[in-house]
């Protein structure tokens, strides 16, 4: 099977083909220039499966990265995964931000941190749990500080940690771990979203939706400080 | 901290420009200022000394786009009411983008300073009929 993957949730655009029998990536491309994936991202695709000499029909799952992140970018991931399914008839999977950066890192093991930079003095935060190849999810998507996400790792202080996302430099470094990928590895990448994808259910194209995170900490700050 | 004052809406256009040559891609203006104060000249003059003419005012369209050499931003903020919004209107998503931005009416979100990492407050003071102080915080 042939999985499309693309992620659009950061300043990173990216796209990627699984090839599952042969448990490879058949082509990764990215770019980071700081310009709107809606230009960038159909002739990333296009360019992508031209030179690896595959046709959009050979692909049987189109698999998105739906958030949370860019609310502009995750709109245009979406879009442009579910025009594509729809006008050749086939699957779709949404995944998590969170959940495709968890699997990028393809540990085996222990407690995988996943977290992005919500740019606002907070990080979008999932945790897993490594069980073989697939991830168990712990807890869902929020909108949190350092602090709050620390102390939700004290819950599972015993166990080997894992950090990722290009939010992770910000959390190993204050949790004192000794390794993390280097950012331009850890950013949330459309490898991530094909290796997510296979273990999860696909869907028709109507059924995706962006996943947007709200902020309700800063909400209910922002509440109290007007109340004041 | 530095003042300028102005005494026709043509020198605050020039002021504007003045106070462009000090920044640099990424940097946030918040503009502090009354209705008819002059936040859109003060725009006109920035927006003009990176090479794109017709600034005008995003009340309605919240936010206008100046493509010049470097890109100028244009919100205004009087119809937002919460981050929550300010996001969901992609405004996190054009600080990365490499532009100047330009913000009027920041008084409605006010932890947007405590987001924002690098930004300068201005207030612009009807000082009379059309002299205006106008003032770049830290």
């Amino acid at each position: 099977m042939l999985i499309l993957g693309l992620d659009t949730d950061s300043s990173v655009c990216s796209a990627a083909v699984y090839d599952t029998a042969r448990g490879e990536f058949a082509a990764r491309y990215e770019i980071n220039n700081g310009l709107t994936h809606s230009v960038t991202s159909a002739p990333l695709i296009e360019d992508m499966l031209r030179l690896s000499g595959i046709k959009l029909s050979d692909i049987d799952l189109f698999a998105v990265s739906m958030g949370p992140g860019s609310f502009t970018g995750i709109r245009i991931g979406v879009s442009t995964i579910k025009g594509l399914a729809y006008g050749l008839k086939k699957p779709c999977a949404a995944v998590t931000s969170c959940l495709a950066a968890a699997y990028s890192v393809q540990v085996k093991r222990g407690i995988i941190c996943a977290a992005l930079d919500a740019k606002i003095g907070r990080l979008y935060c999932a945790i897993f749990k490594a069980d073989g190849d697939k991830l168990i999810r712990l807890n869902d998507e929020a909108c949190l500080t350092v602090d709050e996400i620390e102390d939700m790792l004290k819950d599972y202080i015993d166990e080997e940690f894992t950090f990722t996302g290009d939010g992770a430099m910000i959390l190993a470094e204050r949790l004192g771990a000794a390794y993390t990928l280097p950012k331009w590895a850890a950013a949330q990448s459309a490898c991530g979203v094909c290796l997510a994808a296979q273990y999860t259910e696909p869907v028709t194209p109507e059924k995706i939706m962006p996943c947007y995170v709200q902020l309700p900490q800063a909400q209910r700050e922002l509440e109290a400080r007007k109340g004041e | 901290m530095m003042t300028f004052i102005s005494s026709s809406p043509e020198e605050t256009v020039d002021i504007g420009r003045q106070i462009a040559s000090f920044l640099r891609p990424g940097k946030c203006l918040l503009f502090r200022g009354e209705m008819g104060a002059g936040k859109t000249q003060l725009t006109k003059g920035i927006a003009g000394y990176f090479g794109a003419d017709g600034a005008q005012s995003p009340t309605f369209a919240i936010v206008n786009e100046y493509e010049g050499r470097t890109p100028v931003f244009h919100f205004d903020l009087f119809r937002i009411s919460s981050l929550q919004e300010l996001y969901s209107m992609g405004f996190f998503d054009y600080l990365e983008r490499g532009g100047v931005i330009v913000i009027e009416w920041s008084e409605n979100i006010p932890e947007l300073t405590a987001v924002l990492e690098d930004y300068c407050i201005v207030e612009i003071e009807k000082t009379g009929d059309s002299e205006r102080n106008i003032t770049l915080l830290d």
